[in-house]
């Protein structure tokens, strides 16, 4: 029998968590951003992972030493992708917050031609326990259901036929109204976190495909509720956004990327001088004896980006054959006598007949 | 530079090793299926990466007790048994195909045998044609079996011999 567990004083059990947590009973996950830019390991309960329904499968809550999460963080574990959805409440010993998996990464470009990714929630947008987003104003639903035929009738729209019997609470009055209703378009409803970049999506097409390398289902953020999940700078916020199915664009949308309306970078312009230029040459300056090794001239501007298509021409010195091979940026060389190891040799870049860059380069025993 | 008579043996294994790295049957043999040109050679950029040489393939007799990994092993060593006249020198080549006991099983078309008795196979069919060791074609002498001192490991010892030039001007 174990001896009584002596805890302290009231108004300190967040200590009792904290060993709770050194258990197995605990998990190890990542904790991020909403951008991932910033991730940190932590140990944490996640609870609910054995579901008796597919919505509950995808669905957690996860108690958290206090003031760790915010809304909108997203948690990694079991090769997962969780997006923190609910308010994050606490009881003084930890703190507790209600998760949604997150099955999709979205991508957009921004209008500097960055690319921004988000995971987020994806669900099917029904009339059911959805209203929210289903009826209030979006493009699929606004004429119908907002007017008189929504009530007590039937509502046809056009997408995919499908017909959806449930209850409907409208708009204005709040009356509950069976109906039948028909999609008229394929709408999906997502959650992600709320942040500047993620709000400037609204009026933009996303893809939402995992099919190959050649996705083809393209939506247009209709609709976003940014009030809707906000609970405060304390305790973070998510943006909860309507989908609605729209056409791809094959001139404008860039399948291969996943980018809709994607606008090419330009290539950096060549500099004018060599000083404009930095001039490296990559690759080890050991060269094993008959084996074969690829250097390559790297160029990058004033500020830092890779310039390609810059003239230059590889030059050896060496008073022994030294086996050459050009493409592109790149020279391969060999060295296949035995009895030069230990011997060296230069290897320059040359740029309007003088030494941008250079390198020595030793030739080593084979083995 | 004074030319000296044991020089060949560092030379012989270089090149002994460069002739089994060649054999893509036995590159097969030793890392499986999907290997490359990185797992055979290593990886361009890395110096210390010298692929199936120091990992499964030794100019020297290395057998790790303490290794839990199952792989085939191939090693090589020269000597230089006996120089019977002041211009000739014997020369002779030892490699040890040996394996883990737990990845015996092995086939290949037009093999047959445990993996050491294929890569012992393998391994006459690369140098028995090569007259880059010594003055004409090497003989195989012997061919016999090997084992651990753990009997963990068990595999061919391949003799071969070969007479070369006393010292060689290079």
């Amino acid at each position: 029998m174990k001896e009584w567990y002596l805890t302290p004083a009231a108004g300190s059990f967040g200590y009792i968590f904290q060993e709770y947590l050194e258990t197995d009973l605990a998990a190890t996950a990542w904790l991020a951003n909403c951008d991932l830019s910033e991730q940190e390991e932590i140990r944490c309960v996640i609870q609910g992972s054995t579901s008796d329904s597919q919505t509950q499968s995808m669905e957690r809550t996860g108690l958290f030493p206090c003031g760790l999460v915010k809304a909108g963080m997203y948690l990694f574990y079991n090769d997962s992708c969780w997006l923190i959805a609910g308010y994050p409440g606490t009881n003084g010993i930890y703190e507790k917050a209600a998760m949604a998996l997150c099955q999709y990464k979205i991508r957009w470009q921004k209008q500097n031609g960055d690319i921004e990714e988000r995971w987020v929630h994806v669900i099917p947008d029904s009339p059911a326990g959805s209203c929210d987003s289903t009826f209030y104003g979006s493009t699929a639903h606004s004429g119908t259901v907002h007017g008189s035929t929504a009530h007590g009738g039937t509502i046809r729209t056009a997408y995919d036929g499908t017909a959806h019997s449930g209850t409907i609470r409208t708009a204005h009055d709040g009356t509950v109204h069976d109906a039948t209703i028909r999609y008229s378009y394929d709408q999906l409803s997502l959650l992600l976190p709320y942040d500047g970049d993620a709000l400037a999506l609204k009026g933009r097409r996303i893809f939402l495909d995992k099919q190959g390398e050649m996705p083809e289902k393209v939506y247009e953020i209709t609709r976003m509720d940014d009030i809707l999940y906000d609970y405060g700078e304390s305790h973070g916020a998510v943006l909860r956004m309507l989908a609605v199915r729209t056409q791809l664009d094959p001139a404008a949308d860039n399948q291969e990327l996943r980018i809709c309306n994607y606008i090419p970078s330009p290539p950096p312009p060549v500099p004018d001088s060599l000083s404009d230029l930095s001039v490296r040459i990559l690759g080890s300056q050991k060269l094993r004896s008959g084996l074969a090794r690829t250097y390559t001239a790297r160029f990058t501007g004033l500020d830092g980006r890779n310039i390609p298509d810059v003239e230059f021409t590889w030059k050896v010195l060496s008073d022994f054959a030294v086996d050459q091979s050009v493409s592109q940026n790149t020279i391969r060389l060999a060295v296949n006598d035995e009895k030069q190891v230990g011997c060296s040799f230069t290897l320059q870049v040359l740029m309007q007949d003088s030494v941008a860059a250079e390198i020595p380069i030793t030739v080593t025993e084979k083995y | 530079m004074a030319e000296t008579i044991l020089k060949d043996i560092g030379l012989y294994k270089n090149r002994l090793l460069t002739l089994l790295l060649e054999s893509d049957d036995i590159c097969e043999a030793l890392a499986g299926p999907a290997c490359t040109s990185e797992t055979v050679y290593g990886q361009d950029g890395d110096d210390e990466d010298y692929g199936l040489v120091y990992k499964q393939i030794f100019p020297y007799l290395y057998i790790d007790e303490t290794q839990d990994e199952v792989l085939p092993y191939l090693c090589v060593e020269v000597d230089v048994p006996d120089i019977p006249t002041s211009a000739m020198k014997e020369m002779k080549i030892i490699i040890w195909c040996y394996c883990h006991k737990k990845c015996m099983k092995y086939t290949k078309k037009g093999y047959s045998g445990t993996r050491s008795d294929i890569l012992a196979d393998m391994v006459e069919r690369q140098l028995g044609d090569s007259e880059r060791f010594g003055i004409g074609k090497l003989s195989l002498a012997s061919a016999t079996y090997l084992t651990d001192v753990n009997h963990r490991y068990y595999g061919r010892q391949l003799v071969f011999t070969a007479a070369d030039f006393r010292k060689k001007r290079r």
